[in-house]
Formats: C-alpha cells, sequence, structure tokens
C-alpha cells in the first residue's frame, strides 16, 4: 500500500467515528475493510494509515497496552511513536493481540469540533451524521484544526 | 384625479414590458386562432393560413420540435353563405374543402409521428431506458405507472400489504384452531375419566353437576370452532398465496398495462396523443400538486385524459383468488357453505353423492371431520397429557402474581412441561427456570410479574413452533429473555437472573454461537453495524455479569493490566470484556465478540454498556 493513499476516501470513513475509529490497532484495520488482521499487507496499510492519521493531528496514543508502565510517562516524537508501534505491532498479530497492544483516541479539538457541530454519544450513525452535518470531511477537518 | 396620471402611466409601461419579455422568454409559441389583419367578409371562403406566411412565427411543440400548424383555428373560413348565382362559389367551396382535408391529414400525420418520436424518447427518459418501439415502450410503461416507478410500489406494495395480512388472519386462525384443538383434547379426557379432578376447571368451570352435564355440549361447540378454524386456516392461506402469485409471475402488472393499452388503443389520434401525454405530464408533476386536486394537476377541461385509477382492493383480491391454490380437502370439509352444497346436489341427484344420496353425504362429511381431528391430534403430539400442560400453563394467565396466582408455582409447571414435551431444547430452558426458583423470594412482586410474563411468552413459543413444525425457539426464548433482562426488569433481579444462565447455553459450539449472536444485537446500532449500545441501569454489573455467564466454558480468561479480560473462547474465537479505564470513549462498559472464526460476523462486534 502506498503512502499517498488519501486516507479520506468514502470507503475509509469509519476510521474518523470519534475514537472508536481507531481505538485498537483492529479497529482500524477493520475500517479499512480488513477482515484478516495477520498479513503483512494490512500491517504495511495500517502502519500507513497510523502515520498519516499522526501527520494530520487527529490522534494520539490513549494507552501503550501492556507496555504503559514502560512508556507512560515519556515524551516521544510522532517518528518516535511510530517506530515502537511498528516493533510492538508483528506481522501475524490478531485480535486478542491488538487487545493488549497501543490504544488510540481522537484528539480533544477533532472530539470537541464535532460536539459543535451537534454530534451526540449516542443513537448515532456516522456516516448520516457526516453527509447532513459535515459534507467533505477531509475539507471539514482542514477548515477546523487548530490554526 | 390628476394625481394619478404619472401612476397610471408608469403602469402602462411596466404592463408593457413585462408582456415583451414574456415574450422572449416563451418556451414556445401559443397557436394563433386567427388573422386580426385580414377583412372578414362572410361571402368569401378565405383559404387556409399558411403557416409560413409574414407575421406567423414557425410553431414549435413543448420539446422544441418544429410543428405544422396543427392547432390553428381554421374554423373562420367557415363564415360564409352559399349562393347559387354561378359556379365560381362552387369551385370556391371545392378548394376550402379539399383544403380542410389536406390540412386534416397534416395534423393526423403529425399526431401520428408523436408515437414514435417525442412520447417514445420521454417514455425512455422518465424509465431510463431504451426502448426502440413505442408499442413495446408504452406497455413498460403502463407498468411503471401502476408499479411505482421501480415495481415495487404502488399497486404492487398493496398487493403485498394484502397477501401479508391474509397470511397473519392464517397465522391466527391457525393459533385458534390448535387452541381449540387442546381444548377439544382435554374435553375428551375430563369425560373419558368421568369427569376426574385432574381435568378440572381446566376448560370449563368444573365445580357443579351443571357443568359436567354441559361438557358434551360444550365439546360438540369447541369441536365446532375448530372446523371453523381449521377452514378458515387454509382459506387466508389459499388468498394470501394466490396474491402474492399474482406479484410473483407479473400478472398484476400485465393485466393493467394491458387493459390501458387498449384503452388507449381504443381512442383516436388527437385523443391517444393528448392521453399519453396526460401520463407523461402526471409523472413529472408527481408530488408538486395540491392535495386537492388530489394530486392531480390536470385542469378540469383534461378531465378525460386523467389517467384511470384501475384497481383497488377488491380488484387485487378476485384477481389474487383466480391464481390461489385450491384449499385443501381436509380443509374444505369443514366449510359449511361448501358440505350444505354438496348434500343440496346429493338430494337432486347431482354431485359426487348424487346416486348416494343426502344422508349418506352428510355421514361422510361427519366421518371426515372426525379423522381429520384425529390425524392433526397426532400430527402435532397432542396427547392427553400434552393438553392438559398446555391448559394449566395458560390456566392463571390472565391473573397477577401474588394472592390467588403463584407465579413460582405457574413457572416450575412451565418448566415440567418445556422438559417433557419440548426435547434436548426445552430441558435447556427448562433448567434455568427451575435454577431460578430459589432466586424468586428476593424478587419485587413487578419482578416477577415480568419474569413470569417472559416465561409464559418463551413457553408459549416452544409450542407455537413446535405445532408450526418450526425449530429456534430456543434461540428466540434466549434472545428474549437476554433483551428483558436488561432493559425491563430491575437491577438485582436482573444481576441474579443474569448469573444463572446455564452453562449449557454457553457451551463451546452452537449454544455458545447463539448466545453470542443475541449478545451481538442487544441494544440499537452506534456509529456503525458493528458497534451496539446497551444503555441500561447499572451498565458495569450487568455487563460483568453477563460476560462472567457468557464465558463460563472459557479454553482461558485471563485479565490484562488495563483491567480487560479476554476470554479464549476456543478455535479462534474471543469474548472481551473491557472496564472504563480501557476505553477511550470513557465506555463504563464494553463486551466485544470476535467470533469471525464461526462466521458469525465478518468483524469484530463492540457492545457498549451505557448509563441512561
Amino acid at each position: 500500500m502506498k503512502n499517498e493513499e488519501n486516507i479520506f476516501h468514502l470507503k475509509n470513513i469509519d476510521l474518523f467515528m470519534p475514537n472508536d475509529g481507531v481505538e485498537y490497532i483492529y479497529s482500524i484495520l477493520q475500517n479499512l475493510g480488513y477482515h484478516d488482521f495477520t498479513t503483512r499487507i494490512a500491517r504495511e496499510h495500517g502502519l500507513n494509515t497510523i502515520r498519516q492519521l499522526f501527520e494530520l493531528d487527529l490522534i494520539e496514543v490513549f494507552s501503550w497496552g501492556k507496555h504503559q508502565n514502560l512508556f507512560s510517562n515519556l515524551d516521544f516524537t510522532a517518528q518516535q511513536k511510530m517506530k515502537l508501534i511498528e516493533n510492538i505491532w508483528f506481522v501475524g498479530a490478531d485480535f486478542s493481540d491488538f487487545v493488549e497492544m497501543v490504544m488510540f483516541k481522537h484528539k480533544d479539538w477533532y472530539l470537541k469540533e464535532l460536539v459543535n457541530e451537534g454530534l451526540q454519544t449516542t443513537g448515532v450513525n456516522w456516516k448520516t451524521f457526516v453527509d447532513d452535518r459535515i459534507g467533505d470531511l477531509e475539507n471539514w477537518i482542514n477548515q477546523n484544526r487548530p490554526k | 384625479m390628476k394625481k394619478y396620471i404619472p401612476l397610471l402611466l408608469i403602469l402602462l409601461f411596466a404592463f408593457a414590458q413585462i408582456e415583451t419579455a414574456e415574450a422572449q422568454f416563451r418556451p414556445f409559441l401559443e397557436p394563433i386562432a386567427g388573422n386580426e389583419d385580414e377583412p372578414n367578409n362572410p361571402n368569401t371562403p378565405r383559404p387556409p393560413r399558411n403557416p409560413g406566411s409574414p407575421g406567423n412565427q414557425p410553431l414549435v411543440d413543448p420539446f422544441g420540435n418544429p410543428m405544422p400548424g396543427c392547432c390553428e383555428n381554421p374554423s373562420n373560413g367557415w363564415e360564409f353563405n352559399l349562393s347559387f348565382g354561378s359556379f365560381s362559389i362552387l369551385s370556391q367551396l371545392q378548394s376550402q374543402i379539399a383544403a380542410e382535408r389536406a390540412y386534416r391529414d397534416q395534423m393526423i400525420r403529425w399526431l401520428r409521428q408523436q408515437e414514435n418520436t417525442t412520447l417514445l424518447n420521454e417514455i425512455n427518459r422518465q424509465m431510463r431506458t431504451n426502448h426502440t418501439s413505442f408499442a413495446t415502450a408504452q406497455r413498460a410503461y403502463f407498468k411503471f405507472y401502476d408499479g411505482g416507478g421501480n415495481g415495487n410500489g404502488g399497486v404492487v406494495a398493496r398487493a403485498r400489504e394484502l397477501s401479508i395480512r391474509e397470511s397473519q388472519r392464517q397465522k391466527s386462525w391457525r393459533d385458534k384452531r390448535d387452541k381449540y384443538l387442546v381444548e377439544v383434547v382435554a374435553l375428551d379426557s375430563w369425560i373419558n375419566c368421568g369427569f376426574c379432578e385432574e381435568y378440572a376447571g381446566l376448560v370449563i368451570n368444573a365445580a357443579d353437576g351443571r357443568a359436567r352435564a354441559d361438557a358434551p355440549n360444550v365439546r360438540r361447540i369447541t369441536a365446532d370452532n375448530f372446523g371453523d378454524a381449521n377452514y378458515l386456516n387454509g382459506f387466508h392461506e389459499s388468498r394470501s398465496k394466490g396474491i402474492y402469485k399474482i406479484i410473483d409471475n407479473g400478472v398484476l402488472l400485465d393485466r393493467l398495462s394491458s387493459i390501458r393499452v387498449n384503452q388507449y388503443r381504443s381512442l383516436g389520434w388527437e385523443e391517444r396523443v393528448l392521453q399519453m401525454s396526460a401520463y407523461l405530464v402526471n409523472y413529472n408533476l408527481r408530488g408538486s400538486c395540491s392535495i386537492l386536486t388530489g394530486g392531480n394537476c390536470l385542469p378540469s377541461s383534461l378531465a378525460p385524459y386523467r389517467p384511470n385509477q384501475l384497481w383497488n382492493d377488491p380488484t387485487i383480491e378476485a384477481w389474487g383468488k383466480e391464481f390461489a391454490p385450491a384449499i385443501s380437502n381436509d380443509q374444505l370439509i369443514f366449510s359449511d357453505e361448501y358440505v350444505q352444497n354438496v348434500i343440496n346436489a346429493a338430494a337432486s341427484g347431482f354431485g359426487p353423492f348424487g346416486q348416494l344420496g343426502p344422508g349418506y353425504a352428510a355421514n361422510y362429511f361427519e366421518q371426515e371431520r372426525k379423522r381429520v381431528l384425529e390425524e392433526l391430534k397426532d400430527e402435532l403430539g397432542l396427547t392427553e397429557e400434552f393438553s392438559k400442560w398446555i391448559l394449566s400453563v395458560g390456566k392463571n394467565s390472565g391473573t397477577p402474581c401474588g394472592i390467588g396466582h403463584d407465579c413460582v408455582k405457574s413457572i416450575s409447571t412451565m418448566a415440567e412441561g418445556l422438559r417433557k414435551f419440548h426435547g434436548e431444547e426445552g430441558a435447556l430452558m427448562a433448567n434455568y427456570f427451575d435454577s431460578l426458583t430459589a432466586d424468586f423470594n428476593s424478587f419485587s412482586l413487578a419482578d416477577l410479574q415480568e419474569f413470569y410474563d417472559l416465561a409464559k411468552a418463551v413457553t408459549d413459543r416452544y409450542n407455537e413452533y413446535m405445532f408450526s413444525a418450526v425449530t429456534g425457539a430456543f434461540a428466540q426464548g434466549t434472545a428474549q429473555i437476554l433483551g428483558v433482562i436488561l432493559f425491563e426488569i430491575g437491577g438485582n433481579a436482573a444481576i441474579q437472573l443474569l448469573q444463572k444462565i446455564p452453562i449449557g447455553w454457553v457451551f463451546r459450539g452452537l449454544r455458545l454461537n447463539n448466545m453470542v449472536k443475541n449478545v451481538g444485537l442487544l441494544g440499537k446500532q452506534g456509529f456503525n453495524n458493528t458497534i451496539r449500545e446497551v444503555i441500561t441501569s447499572s451498565p458495569v454489573t450487568k455487563a460483568r455479569t453477563l460476560f462472567n455467564s457468557l464465558t463460563k466454558h472459557a479454553v482461558s480468561k485471563p485479565t490484562k493490566a488495563d483491567g480487560t479480560i479476554v476470554a479464549n473462547m476456543g478455535n479462534g474465537n474471543f469474548i472481551t470484556y473491557r472496564p472504563i479505564t480501557a476505553s477511550s470513549s470513557n465506555v463504563p462498559a464494553t463486551i466485544s465478540l470476535d467470533f469471525r472464526a464461526a462466521g458469525i460476523w465478518t468483524q469484530v462486534r463492540n457492545v457498549k454498556f451505557l448509563f441512561p
């Protein structure tokens, strides 16, 4: 999978579901359309996507899973974080492995702007919400991100 | 008065401007009635006006195609008197007639041309088709018209509703048939055992001798009711299938289309174009016309061209009847009307019993009715004992739990029968009911009532499924139970009910898969279809207890540092429980179900338990 893939493509829309879209690595893979999380292709695609989400300042690490005690007090650059994730995520890892790995959450500015658009915590269909309230998500994110 | 003169001048000027602007933007020229410049001599026949003559711009139709002067009014040419002084007036008359005929031929030619040009094009445009023949396109268009565009609306949608309504009536009559049959069996048992105590009060109040004396009469009426219900069960099933058939085989739309085509073809050319155009305009304006006009914008002058409403419920039902399968003989013999007709025919020497006479016929039907009742009893497995149990379960169902109705005892009765009459799946449910007996003491009366109603509904479902030879009562019952426990029953009782879910319900394999499916469908959909939201009181305890019950048969169940419990359910399937500390959205509790390996879902499903 190439770096230049536009993660805002409509088929990837569930990646942007607040927190749920990126919570675990398997959530990201699932929202990229993978049913089998164990392949090299899935891993490469997943890593590229995480990198882009970091670059867009859309996500942060919520927990380092079983490495939480070790890493939680350290201040990593995005690049260092990516390196760590690459090391932790082994080829062949599946659901039960991801549950112990890194967890992500969306950045607060993103969540706050969604609430400003009227997002409720329950009873919301994400696709419908984006269609009705946001339209072009890429454009909306660019307009609303902290300047 | 003078002060208004400038105002009037301004208004006159404005009207003149509007007129000019309108003329510029008018999509096509309106037909012109006559030439005002020409002197109107009543004695001079006037030749038809040349459409291309100066002052008359060429006409175009609504679609922009050049239009011959079809619609001009030629009548002025006929305002003259015939005189007999010379032949010249006759020659002029001859010319006038020829001109009028030519004019009419031209009009008809133009009208005919519309079918394979403008009308065909508009039909294709509306239906997004590429028909090349008007006849085929029109036939398809009328189906499109009556079928609500995609062939699924309009008359088809209504017919589907009617078919479903008939099917519901059939099910209702089948349930009644089964209920009456159970009562007949119990009444027979009561009469045969000499009015013994164990059947007393199950069907009729047997407290006094009069009720006993009435028993044969009640039995006869109940058997008649059974017969009526059996016939009506077949009648409505046949109706439902017939209506479904005319949707499925296309007869419904074919017939309507043929009627419309025939109506169209019975018209002259002028009317055909007007009629077909009315259909096409009507479609284009759909939804935009006032309800006061019945959703139709046709002006009253065009009323004859309003598309006819060709169908109503009786039409659909009558057509469905033609295609309805015959009611089976075993059901038909319970139709009093049918039986009476055959007996009457026999009395007149006709029909199947014409040689044997009405007495023979009547006896034949009586014996046949008895045979069907006995056979159905065997088919449904309605032994005396089974019938007695069904009636026992229903006996106090209308009385609230408390004094006068020992609901705990009633639930035990249900468990007893489920175990005895419903095989392995019945036993699974019975074990659950039995295991709760001790817990019921700590339930509030409202919670006990709630659970009693639930147990009764589940038991009825088992019986109903058995009678319909349908499997899946256990799967449905467990789903129903989880739903009620999580959303209807109070905190402590709900936890007890969740804890008591038997390990037999969650044995790895089919049983566990069934429960996992139930859990994965709890509550309502979240952001997408992999997320469920269960909004309930005590979400953490309920989720944790449910997780514990679901994973009673786990291969391993380690707890991780962040509080997540990962239950390995074997064969690559996992269930996890996550507390709020392991949720980036602060969800109090989440159960995740990874049953991709079992083939239940292709994606991991997350069930969030949330406070109301």
